[in-house]
């Protein structure tokens, strides 16, 4: 019978196009391809002796290249085809090396544990191997932090690293499913471990129980594939975005406020950074922060499984990302949107010219206006006790709580007028410039911003802050009910 | 390798008119000369919503195409396809299947524009992978 030889592989057979065989089927007419050519034996078979994935077999119309189809009978009118497959496809670009993912390998164990990745195709042994070679930091064990390093964990991230200064608190347990009850009062990292350790004790677990600041974030993150924004604040967000730009580490970027989250990859194959998609950060206190502000319960749930899903898709280098893309997500009226981030050319440490060299080029607390200000006329203030012993006295003071709506039913401040700071400007009238006004807030921030801004507007009359806010004033015990009255 | 500069600039117009789906096909020309001539393109039969990132020509669809290049008296030299939004480099999937001694012309289109052409080879010797250099030559 014929065999047709495709021109792509006709360097194999002496460059025939078509050779006549004396066989019944597919795999005697090989072997006698093979005798005829000897040097076709290595272009078409591997060491093992299976065929090589660039051939595909036909006879007629019908694909013939497995195996076992190689014993059908034939006749001597048929012709077989030996035609090329040509296929292939985009680099998958993941965030882990082809060296760094071969070095691993699994046991049985492991098989079975991650199964359900293995079945995936775009994700199979390889996905699997790159996610365990990986090297994951995560920043905050908390809201966002809790579906995030579990998530992390159970999927097989080989090394994660998670970093928190604070200690479980009560209040935490509304959002933080990470810990438990008898974990109150102990660090973060230490309840982390412990999460880890129960989902999967093959996992290198690495705990930093530090306050990142500028002289220590880098040796915290360098070295690692991937950093996990999973903060609560504005500083810490320009700090880790910009310690990854400097250490050259993509990073995985979320926020949950109230009822709405949003979801970034920054600093990925040269994508915008945080600082491209927000240059500068708000006034201090005007927005406040997820503790200050509150949060449904699973919308960090639902961010944060998110940003688990986006890292483990830049680890293993398939599908589409978040990079140049901010995800915001409305969980009350289920709406969501993808926004375009764009890199901005002037962007302070990733543009053209940037001038953020080093991390101690800034001072990220005056950045984000963290720092007592300096001002030409500085806020004066009274100490929760100073302002107890003028109530109790019954001075004539009026008094504004700048605090927002869900904040005031958890405390209420009695007797004192609530004007949002978006208000105070219009609604300057209200307040008598003959007497000793006291701007309230939760931590005595806001309140300075208040001040501020109502002196912007052109009020003369003497304003005052209440510092540490209505959280240092919470312990002041008065000497009889009436005082507040 | 040799290519006709109008081979060239018709390509990288057939790359951008792919975007952002994988084109591919038939590099066609003379291979005494080692000189590319045209191109043959052919559908990518990958599944839908693999274009983007995949492509598969039909063996059957260039079976065809071979007997109709070697009826003009021309051979095929190799193959190209376009990487969308990535490197005109080889995945590990183009590696496998790289048929030795045959041409692979990667072109590399990021946002619609065509940003880089690389041609590779897997020699016959011994299969190691190189890039093959790509002269332009003018049209005749």
């Amino acid at each position: 019978m014929n065999v047709y030889i495709s021109a792509t592989l006709r360097s194999f057979f002496d460059r025939n196009a078509k050779l006549e065989v004396e066989a019944e089927n597919i795999r005697q007419a090989l072997d006698e391809l093979v005798k005829a050519y000897p040097d076709a034996k290595k272009g078409l078979f591997d060491e093992e002796g299976k065929l090589r994935g660039f051939i595909r077999i036909y006879v007629g119309s019908e694909n013939r290249t497995a195996q076992d189809r190689w014993v059908i009978p034939l006749t001597k009118k048929d012709e077989i085809l030996l035609l090329p497959a040509i296929a292939g496809g985009v680099p998958e670009g993941s965030i882990i090396s082809d060296d760094r993912r071969k070095a691993v390998s699994f046991d049985d164990k492991e098989i079975e544990r991650f199964g359900k990745h293995l079945l995936l195709r775009e994700i199979g042994v390889k996905g699997q191997k790159r996610i365990k070679a990986a090297r994951v930091v995560v920043i905050g064990a908390g809201a966002l932090g809790s579906p995030v390093i579990q998530y992390l964990a159970a999927a097989g991230v080989g090394t994660i690293k998670v970093v928190d200064f604070d200690d479980v608190s009560l209040e935490n347990l509304q959002s933080q499913v990470l810990h438990s009850s008898r974990d109150v009062n102990r660090p973060k990292v230490a309840s982390a471990r412990d999460s880890v350790r129960n989902i999967n004790r093959n996992i290198e677990f690495e705990a930093e129980n530090v306050l990142l600041e500028a002289d220590n974030i880098t040796d915290v993150i360098d070295g690692y594939d991937l950093v996990i924004d999973c903060s609560d604040n504005y500083k810490a967000r320009y700090l880790i975005s910009d310690a990854c730009v400097l250490c050259g580490i993509p990073e995985v970027f979320g926020a949950i406020y109230q009822f709405e989250g949003q979801v970034s990859v920054f600093n990925y194959n040269d994508g915008p950074c945080y600082r491209c998609a927000f240059p500068t950060p708000p006034p201090a206190g005007l927005v406040p922060t997820c503790a200050e502000g509150g949060a449904i319960s699973p919308l960090a749930g639902i961010i944060g499984s998110i940003q688990a899903n986006e890292a483990l898709k830049l680890i293993i280098g398939i599908g589409d990302h978040l990079s140049g893309k901010l995800l915001v997500i409305d969980s009350l009226y289920l709406r969501s949107q993808i926004l375009n981030l764009n890199k901005r050319e002037d962007c302070e440490i990733c543009g053209k010219h940037p001038s953020i060299t080093e991390l101690a080029d800034l001072d990220y607390d005056e950045f984000c206006g963290l720092k007592e200000a300096e001002e030409e006329t500085p806020v004066e203030g009274f100490t929760p006790d100073e302002l107890a012993k003028r109530i109790e006295n019954g001075d004539p003071i009026t008094i504004i709580d700048v605090r927002e709506p869900h904040e005031r039913a958890i405390m209420r401040f009695p007797n004192a007028i609530v004007i949002p700071i978006g208000q105070l400007a219009r609604r300057q009238k209200e307040l008598d410039p003959g007497k000793d006004t006291i701007f309230v807030c939760r931590e005595g921030k806001r309140s300075i911003l208040a001040i501020n801004t109502l002196r912007e507007a052109g009020y003369t009359g003497p304003l005052y802050n209440l510092k540490g806010g209505i959280e240092a004033m919470k312990d002041i015990i008065f000497s009889h009910e009436g005082a507040w009255l | 390798m040799l290519i006709r500069n109008k081979t060239l600039n018709v390509l990288k117009q057939m790359a951008k008119d792919a975007y952002p789906k994988e084109g591919c096909g038939l590099l066609i020309g003379e291979a005494e000369k080692f000189l590319v001539t045209g191109f043959q393109e052919l559908e990518n039969a990958a599944a839908p919503d693999m274009t983007g990132r995949h492509f598969i020509l039909d063996p059957l669809k260039v079976y065809e195409a071979e007997k109709e290049i070697e009826g003009e008296k021309l051979d095929i030299l190799g193959f190209y396809h376009t990487h969308p939004d990535h490197k005109a480099i080889l995945s590990e999937e183009d590696r496998f299947y790289m048929i030795p001694g045959m041409l692979y012309m990667i072109l590399s289109v990021v946002k619609g524009k065509c940003r880089d052409i690389r041609v590779y080879e897997k020699r016959e010797s011994d299969g190691i992978v190189t890039e093959i250099l790509i002269l332009e030559v003018a049209s005749s």
